[in-house]
């Protein structure tokens, strides 16, 4: 796999400015209130748009092959691991944006009225259980004389309280499963959803009380559906383990120099065997996750079989600094605690060990 | 097939008897039954509103048949036919009430503001005063309800099903008593007793804290072998009549709201093994100040704060040792307190065992995933967890009756005693007079003095490892939470987060598992820790 080493480079210098210039915002959304958090976003998500994020990342003119490309997907991952040190959540957001525009790219071509355009820089949001089976969809399509319409509701949509377009679940007519691609109307009322971790995702539920005000199409249907998330989770499986491995990488170093710094009873913390032990397990899931995004490769199956074994490691480093750092990892605030609920929250999302 | 046959039996046991059905579709039917008993507007609402309402949990066991079938080892431990089931059912009945009382206020302390939840955390103090939460281990003749540590471990498990938080706040005050117990001071345990009491009475309650770990000495408490070399910043300082406090304490639960506390700190800094003591403060004081209450992760509802001691005078009547207290009073103490963690750590992996199925009932849209192979495999784990949890904190508190801390007071005869003799007479100017002489503390003194030192070892063995193995089985709990649940599970709405931060905190406190670890290993090879 060949990658544009300088388009990378520009491409890390360029998030590292990014970051720097956000990093109020970033540091304001830990503690947001769900409908703060888009005016906190709004010149994040903007500039985002405008540096070319959105799109292809790559030089091709066709971007439904771009989303296939290697290319694209070690860009990605580069985009998404650079953010991930400041902003996990945005770092989420950007990936559920190119998730969803894989899955749309993906679908047979159409007659698409809600086309995504390069050139307008909407962000899309998608549904965290989008390729859940464990939980139904919560929206249908109904067939009516005047063409088909939606109604029920939708449930954590990551990133839907800023992307004007949404990739859903419904359950089709004759309860055949599809994929639709909606553009909200502005007015619809949006509930913020707490979670446990990745706070400042966006994630929101929406009930269609009027739903002939939005237009939507239906992206997959049936059989397609699969084919579409496969292709997404090909499309930017790197970057997910690109945001996991960030995520571990900062367990290990908040662990790492408390367990340097830190004294019991005389001994140094990194000393003591049981803490060593925990380092230890931290520096196994580090060199596993960077073993599988050096050797990643969308077209074979390998990493993503490996998957939920990546994010068991993941789970239990994060858990076990915690554990190192004791009663202060345990203080809100502290980078511990927050990169125990991300890695906890990660792993359950999008990618997560699917039924 | 096993999976199936344990998630069908779920159905059968003690809590899901009153469902008409044999498949996990009837637990619907239980939730509805439960929402037609009374409740208040806002246990309506809190059940109703969120998408996905957690369950609410099992119905206590209100008989000594019901309390064998869902603790089936306490007839082993207990005997069929022993007070002990009694006082595990009145344990329950008090708890499971006063969790009902607390429901409301549960989500209040655990995801608003400071302020707001300052004010359901007062509220949850006038309740817990009204069922007189407080008072339950005060033996009957100082005007307690009498309850043994078998039975509070039994209610207390109960309480962590819907909120750790609040059990620990209520353990947190049981863990200063059991301190004070443990070094012998039996004419002050009286006197706190009778304002404990007379808090609850007038609803504003008497709390008690502990308060140990300092900034720069965290577990180093915990490990005797090594105590010498703690850093230790802390100090109090003899002066006429008394001692002077020095230093800042961290992570003092209740520090925020206690009445009093047992300050832990040695007399001279440099040998802090030999000279370290535990002293009864009383608030409020000038040169006692909150520094701050912390933002935790979980357990919100037990205000966890930073306690500074500037010069606090203490009079020596207040010093709880005569020697230090580091090995066999911390043993005492840490071996009856660690196995309280193992129940909350089975109440944790009850309340998730409940709560995922519940969620996974009504909220998923999909009634089938129950029926699914994969997810019966991970129910079946729940249960045999929580179960597993139970057992084992279990097995501990009986070590603890037998041979720890609490066996001083268990003695058949003492408790017939305080049963029978009336509270009125107890309290008379003779019986004042014999309960108040210096002679009541040297007879305690000699009876803990006279505990075999095998059963202390005993009693912290099995203390700790219920504390590590029960917490284990809680997190593994949470793991298979989420695995049954998938993103759904990381919603606060599903009631799993919750859980989750709770039970992460289970590992940490109360000595961390790996220093409890180290101290089952040290008892295994039959070394006492302090020699």
């Amino acid at each position: 796999m060949v990658v544009n080493g300088e388009l990378q480079e520009l491409l890390a210098n360029s998030v590292r400015r990014f970051v720097e210039h956000h990093r109020s915002e970033f540091d304001a959304l830990q503690c947001a209130d769900g409908p703060a958090i888009p005016g906190i976003l709004g010149n994040a998500v903007r500039e985002a748009g405008t540096l070319g994020w959105l799109g292809a990342l790559t030089e091709s003119n066709a971007a439904e092959e771009a989303a296939d490309d290697e290319s694209f997907t070690r860009l990605l991952a580069t985009l998404v691991h650079g953010l991930g040190r400041a902003c996990p959540a945005f770092a989420l957001r950007l990936l559920t944006h190119h998730y969803a525009r894989a899955c749309v790219l993906g679908a047979p071509p159409a007659e698409h009225p809600l086309a995504l355009d390069p050139s307008r820089n909407e962000w899309l949001g998608a549904e965290a259980t989008l390729s859940d089976s464990r939980c139904a969809p919560t929206l249908r399509l109904a067939q009516l004389d005047h063409g088909t319409r939606l109604s029920g509701g939708v449930r954590f949509v990551v990133g839907g309280d800023v992307a004007p377009l949404w990739l859903i679940r419904a359950r089709g007519v004759e309860g055949v499963p599809s994929l639709v691609l909606l553009r909200r109307d502005a007015a619809l009322k949006l509930d913020p959803v707490a979670t446990l971790g990745l706070a400042g995702m966006g994630a929101v539920d929406a009930d269609f009380a009027e739903p002939g005000t939005m237009s939507f199409e239906v992206v997959a249907a049936g059989e397609a559906v699969p084919r579409c998330l496969a292709r997404a989770n090909r499309s930017v499986g790197l970057a997910y383990l690109a945001l996991m491995q960030e995520l571990v990488e900062q367990s290990l170093s908040i662990a790492r120099s408390h367990a340097l710094i830190r004294r019991q009873n005389g001994t140094q913390l990194a000393q003591i065997p049981a803490v060593a032990g925990h380092l230890r397990t931290l520096e196994r899931a580090v060199a596993l996750l960077r073993t599988t995004t050096h050797s990643y490769d969308s077209h074979c199956n390998e990493a993503w079989t490996a998957l939920p074994a990546l994010i068991h490691a993941a789970q239990t480093a994060a858990d076990g600094a915690l554990q190192v750092l004791g009663g202060a990892g345990y203080i809100v605030g502290h980078g511990a605690e927050r990169c125990w609920r991300d890695v906890l929250q990660l792993g359950q999302l999008f990618a997560s060990d699917p039924w | 097939m096993v999976a199936t046959s344990i998630v069908g039996s779920l159905l059968h046991i003690s809590p899901y008897r009153h469902l008409s059905t044999s498949t996990l579709g009837a637990v619907m039917g239980w939730r509805q039954c439960r929402t037609d008993e009374g409740l208040t507007h806002d246990e309506k609402r809190l059940i109703a509103e969120p998408l996905m309402a957690p369950l609410q949990l099992p119905l206590a066991a209100r008989n000594r048949e019901e309390m064998l079938e869902q603790y089936p080892s306490l007839g082993g431990i207990a005997g069929p036919f022993s007070r002990h089931i009694d006082e595990c059912l009145t344990a329950l009945g008090v708890f499971s009430e006063f969790a009902r009382d607390i429901a409301p206020y549960v989500t209040d302390l655990d995801v608003l503001t400071e302020k707001r939840a300052d004010s359901a955390l007062t509220r949850v103090l006038e309740l817990a005063c009204r069922r007189r939460v407080f008072s339950l281990a005060i033996p009957q003749s100082l005007g307690g309800t009498g309850l043994s540590m078998l039975a509070l471990s039994v209610g207390l498990e109960h309480l962590s099903q819907t909120c750790v938080g609040i059990a620990n706040l209520v353990a947190t005050h049981g863990l200063a008593l059991a301190f004070i117990g443990a070094t012998g001071q039996a004419r002050l345990l009286r006197s706190i007793a009778a304002r404990i009491v007379a808090g609850e009475r007038s609803g504003r309650a008497y709390l008690l804290a502990t308060a140990a770990t300092e900034p720069s000495a965290g577990s180093d408490l915990e490990d005797f072998a090594a105590l010498g070399r703690a850093n230790i910043e802390s100090h109090a300082d003899a002066c006429a009549g008394g001692y002077r406090l020095h230093g800042r304490k961290i992570y003092v639960s209740n520090g925020s709201i206690a009445s009093a506390f047992v300050v832990v700190m040695p007399t001279d800094r440099a040998r802090p093994r030999e000279t370290l003591c535990a002293f009864l403060a009383h608030t409020p004081s000038p040169e006692i100040t909150v520094v701050r209450t912390e933002s935790k992760l979980g357990q919100r509802a037990s205000p966890a704060a930073e306690i500074l001691f500037d010069g606090h005078y203490v009079a020596s009547d207040y010093r709880l040792n005569g020697d230090s207290i580091a090995g066999r009073t911390l043993d005492l103490v840490l071996g009856s307190s660690r196995s309280v963690v193992g129940a909350f750590g089975a109440g944790v992996a009850h309340g998730l065992l409940h709560t995922a199925v519940g969620v996974a009932m009504h909220s998923l849209g999909s009634a089938q995933l129950v029926q699914q192979p994969r997810a019966q495999a991970i129910i079946a784990r729940l249960w045999m967890n929580a179960t597993t949890a139970r057992q084992t904190y279990l097995a501990a508190a009986n070590v603890q009756h037998r041979s720890g801390l609490i066996s001083l007071m268990e003695t058949e005869s003492l408790r017939v005693l305080d049963r029978l003799v009336p509270r009125r007479l107890s309290q008379g100017t003779l019986m004042d007079r014999l309960l108040g002489s210096e002679f009541i503390d040297h007879e305690a003194q000699r009876l803990l003095n006279g505990l075999p030192q095998r059963g202390i070892d005993a009693a912290s063995a099995f203390g700790a490892a219920a504390k590590v193995q029960c917490s284990e089985l809680a997190l593994a709990n949470c793991d298979l939470a989420l695995e049954l649940l998938g993103p759904v599970a990381t919603r606060e709405d599903s009631g799993i987060p919750k859980y989750l931060r709770d039970a992460r905190l289970l590992s940490i406190y109360e000595g961390t598992n790996e220093i409890c670890t180290l101290c089952i290993e040290q008892t295994t090879r039959g070394r006492t820790r302090w020699s």
